[in-house]
């Protein structure tokens, strides 16, 4: 029994003893993270992904992955594409390692390697994400200067992925095939409402076509468009992936509270990332900070953080309007109405307008009150005009026509609203005053010789 | 009688192997836990570019050390602002929204003048006699805003040296960012006028300003598209009268040229394109590089801040645009370097003949040692050979050559723009100094 027994025993220690030293020799050959230079990151970041670093010791493909994405997310390339080619390795059918994989090689200017991993992902699925691996082996084949094959990808991206279609559209122009072209265009038009890349594409149509009237008009619609078609993904992709660590984390959360309204809770958010990592990461948040603070009714906050960045405060208009609206919500309104009338001189704001006329308003003088009123006009009427607000635009230039009567931008922008509504004989008529007031405004003079007669 | 003994041992024994099979798998996974691994997984090469050292004989400066905000100097040239013999730097410094005079003294010390202010994201500073007094002035171009931004903030002011100070005019405004402004007599009326290149973000265009005399400009549109960078003025077809030529960047990587046909007209013409989106032009920069009289064209390309980590690529570095006469001009590509952010002419080894120096903004700085500062000798036949002349600073943006110290060859300025991290050993504005030695 014992003699049994003890060969048993013996024999289980043999086969733990193999099986231990495989561990050992499986676990030692195990590669470890790719080494990165993490002090140029923001210590938050940094300190999550030398978490992720250590999560790969398991080989598993989900921490090469996670890995991989990260390093590409902040610019470390080859180590990126080594993790990539891991996950890629361990789990040949993962499309989310495949297209890291592929976009990695993409960023590292292997094109023909990165070509035959998008291929690979193409494979592997349908929809969207295929049109958007074709769309990359396109651009892929366009760096590589190879108008054909390029556009050989873009169509097999299909007409639903708009981006392919502009670079398809693109190609026709360069390729003087402007009649298919303008179908492209069309079909974008359709699809996108005034896009301003399909309006700059418009413009390069008409200008091959020699057609300055219609290259005008595109401009035109160009200029008072919203939307803007994303023609690379690197966003869309990557702002995801750096959402999940450290500095970026914090900002998602903070936008997250403010797209649910909770502002205070949101200010706090960003007051803590202010103060958390070095200046040189977060200075770009800055102004978006004290935004919330003043949307969250923390004026005190609000000056705090702008005083903490004043030293190294960007000199843009933007912050300057900002910094007169935290002293106006305090009721330091002198300082405040020299802070705005600065700002304005820099850059024109309709709201500043508003915000100094009740200023001027509350420190007796109403006579300024009345004459910023009519610049807020102004600058509003601008600005509805470029939002493609155009009755909004309307109302507010006449006031401001009708008020600053010496002045030829309110005629100007009036002018610019008509065209834009095809009101050519209205459009006539202001640009016209316009030169009368400013007989060297080349704009309303290019206008007029634009205008259909 | 068995033996007690005898009977104890096989049973220790079998005891002893049972707490053996039960620790084994402890102690094992034990040591299994605190063995790192030791693999490591094949990657591929930096695309950092770095070259054989140059064996010029410079002394570089650093006119800012350490500053404790890193520095955006988006433009800086070597000139005689005050027109003492002695060649000056001028520098944007788009941080605090400022030009500033660095005026050489008689030790070839520098004395820091600032000399315009409440300029938001200044791109360039064209130093000319824009009133035609006898002085020098200074356009200057102003983005507004540094980071990318399609709002209509831009504007050209310029700043009339009145003697004792620069007296600031805006020129043009209502307009989106501008990046750079020439100045030329395009209408051949005898005053100056300015090429201005309103780059935008999304949407922009090309403009040239009339000078209507009394402080009049007049605007005319020449181009719609985004992102045009400069606007070098020259008489590229030998016609007698100056033409403009555009580097258009963004997604469209293109250099134009605007034949001036007299009275005000001019005609658009295409003169280089590349298909590849990601190019990266970052610059347009006149100069007659094979002697042979008439203007060329040197295209910086490596610009590629449409993400936040850019990274060098294989087909960054320079294009030579040699002018074949008759709008003919043949691209030849001169150099790779990773990053390639701006470019200037000079003879920096004193053969007679222009050579090349390129700035890096985005070389792979990462791993130590890569270029940030090249020149490219001309053997005379335009054959370039690329030398390093230094990988600090980093984050190079603008690049000028010109004799600063008075020796007959040409010297070198640079400027860096830190937007991206690293943010170590930050420097401003660095000089390199020919000490006059032959290489």
């Amino acid at each position: 029994m014992n003699s049994r027994l003890r060969l048993a025993f013996a024999a289980l220690l043999v086969v733990e003893l193999a099986l231990g030293l495989g561990a050992i020799r499986w676990r030692l050959s195990v590669a470890v993270a790719p080494a990165v230079n993490l002090g140029r990151l923001p210590a938050s970041t940094a300190a999550d992904v030398r978490r992720l670093q250590q999560r790969v010791g398991t080989d598993r493909p989900a921490a090469w992955l996670e890995l991989g994405e990260a390093y590409l997310a902040y610019g470390y390339f080859p180590q990126a594409e080594a993790c990539l080619r891991r996950a890629a390795n361990l789990t040949p059918h993962s499309f989310a390692a495949v297209y890291g994989h592929a976009y990695s090689l993409d960023r590292l200017c292997r094109l023909p390697e990165a070509e035959i991993r998008f291929r690979t992902a193409v494979a592997m699925t349908n929809g969207k994400a295929a049109s958007n691996c074709w769309y990359h082996i396109g651009l892929n084949h366009l760096r590589r200067e190879d108008a054909p094959q390029a556009e050989q990808a873009f169509l097999r991206a299909g007409d639903r992925h708009a981006p392919a279609v502009h670079a398809r559209a693109r190609l026709l122009i360069r390729s003087d095939r402007n009649d298919e072209a303008l179908v492209q265009i069309e079909a974008l038009r359709r699809e996108l409402t005034l896009d301003i890349q399909t309006e700059m594409l418009a413009v390069q149509a008409m200008r091959a076509l020699k057609n300055p009237v219609e290259l005008a008009r595109a401009a035109e619609r160009a200029d008072r468009s919203q939307e803007r078609l994303r023609l690379s993904d690197h966003w869309e992709y990557l702002h995801p992936i750096r959402s999940r660590y450290g500095l970026m984390a914090q900002y998602s959360r903070a936008r997250a509270l403010t797209e649910q309204g909770k502002f205070p809770e949101a200010a706090q958010v960003f007051q803590s990332m202010l103060n958390s990592d070095a200046p040189e990461y977060s200075e770009g948040m800055f102004e978006q900070g004290v935004r919330l603070c003043l949307r969250a009714r923390q004026s005190d906050d609000a000056l705090d953080v702008l005083s903490r960045f004043q030293k190294r405060m960007l000199l843009t208009p933007s912050a300057l309007h900002l910094w007169g609206d935290a002293l106006g919500s305090v009721g330091r309104l002198d300082e405040a109405i020299k802070t705005w009338e600065y700002a304005n001189r820099l850059l024109p704001d309709g709201q500043s307008y508003r915000s100094l006329s009740a200023a001027h308003a509350r420190v007796g003088n109403p006579s300024q009150a009345e004459r910023d009123l009519d610049l807020a006009a102004l600058f509003q009427g601008i600005g509805a005009y470029r939002d493609n607000e155009l009755e909004a635009a309307l109302t507010e230039l006449e006031r401001a026509q009708r008020a600053l009567k010496d002045d030829a931008r309110p005629s100007f922008y009036l002018g610019e609203t008509h065209f834009a509504l095809s009101q050519y004989d209205k459009a006539r008529a202001a640009y016209q005053r316009c030169i009368d007031l400013d007989p060297d405004h080349g704009r309303a003079l290019e206008r007029l010789d634009q205008l259909p007669k | 009688m068995p033996d007690l003994n005898t009977r104890r041992i096989p049973f220790f024994g079998v005891l002893r192997l049972g707490i053996a099979a039960v620790l084994l798998p402890v102690a094992l996974f034990a040591a299994w836990a605190a063995c790192p691994g030791q693999g490591h997984l094949d990657q591929l090469p930096s695309n950092g570019t770095s070259h054989p050292l140059s064996r010029l004989s410079l002394h570089k400066q650093n006119l800012e050390t350490a500053p404790d905000i890193p520095p955006w100097v988006t433009n800086v040239q070597i000139v005689d602002l005050n027109q003492d013999g002695r060649k000056d730097l001028v520098a944007c410094d788009a941080r605090f929204g400022r030009v500033i005079w660095y005026r050489q003294e008689t030790d070839e010390s520098w004395h820091e003048e600032v000399i315009g202010t409440d300029l938001p994201g200044p791109a360039h500073a064209t130093v000319v006699d824009l009133d035609g007094d006898g002085d020098t002035d200074v356009v200057v171009s102003v983005l507004g805003r540094v980071s990318p931004s399609d709002d209509v903030i831009g504007s050209v002011v310029w700043l009339e040296n009145v003697g004792v100070r620069f007296a600031p005019h805006t020129l043009l405004t209502d307009v989106r960012r501008v990046a750079d402004a020439q100045a030329g007599d395009l209408d051949g009326d005898g005053d100056l006028d300015l090429a201005v290149a309103v780059f935008g973000y999304a949407r922009g265009e090309i403009l040239w300003l009339e000078n209507r005399g009394h402080e009049r400009w007049r605007s005319h549109q020449l181009f719609v598209a985004a992102g045009t960078i400069h606007v070098p003025l020259a008489d590229y077809d030998g016609d007698g009268d100056l033409d403009i030529a555009a580097v258009v960047s963004q997604d469209d990587e293109e250099v134009w040229a605007f034949e001036n046909l007299g009275a005000g007209r001019f005609e658009p013409r295409l003169l280089f394109r590349s298909l590849n989106p990601d190019l990266g032009s970052a610059g347009l920069v006149r100069a007659d590089l094979d002697g042979d009289g008439d203007q060329d064209l040197i295209l910086p390309v490596g610009d590629n801040l449409e993400d936040l980590y850019s990274y060098p690529q294989t087909y960054h570095g320079c294009v030579w645009l040699e002018n074949r006469g008759h709008w003919t001009f043949e691209a030849h590509r001169i150099a790779n370097l990773g990053g390639t952010y701006a470019a200037a002419a000079g003879d920096l080894d004193g053969d007679g003949d222009q050579d090349v120096v390129l700035v890096s903004m985005f070389n792979d700085w990462d791993e130590p040692g890569h270029a940030s500062l090249v020149y490219l000798e001309n053997d005379g036949h335009q054959n370039f050979t690329t030398w390093q002349i230094d990988d600090q600073p980093t984050h190079l943006v603008s690049v000028g050559c010109g004799d600063l110290n008075g020796d007959g060859r040409d010297d070198i300025v640079a400027g860096a723009m830190y937007v991206a991290p690293p943010f170590d050993n930050p420097v401003g504005i660095a000089v390199w100094k020919s000490d006059g030695k032959r290489p």
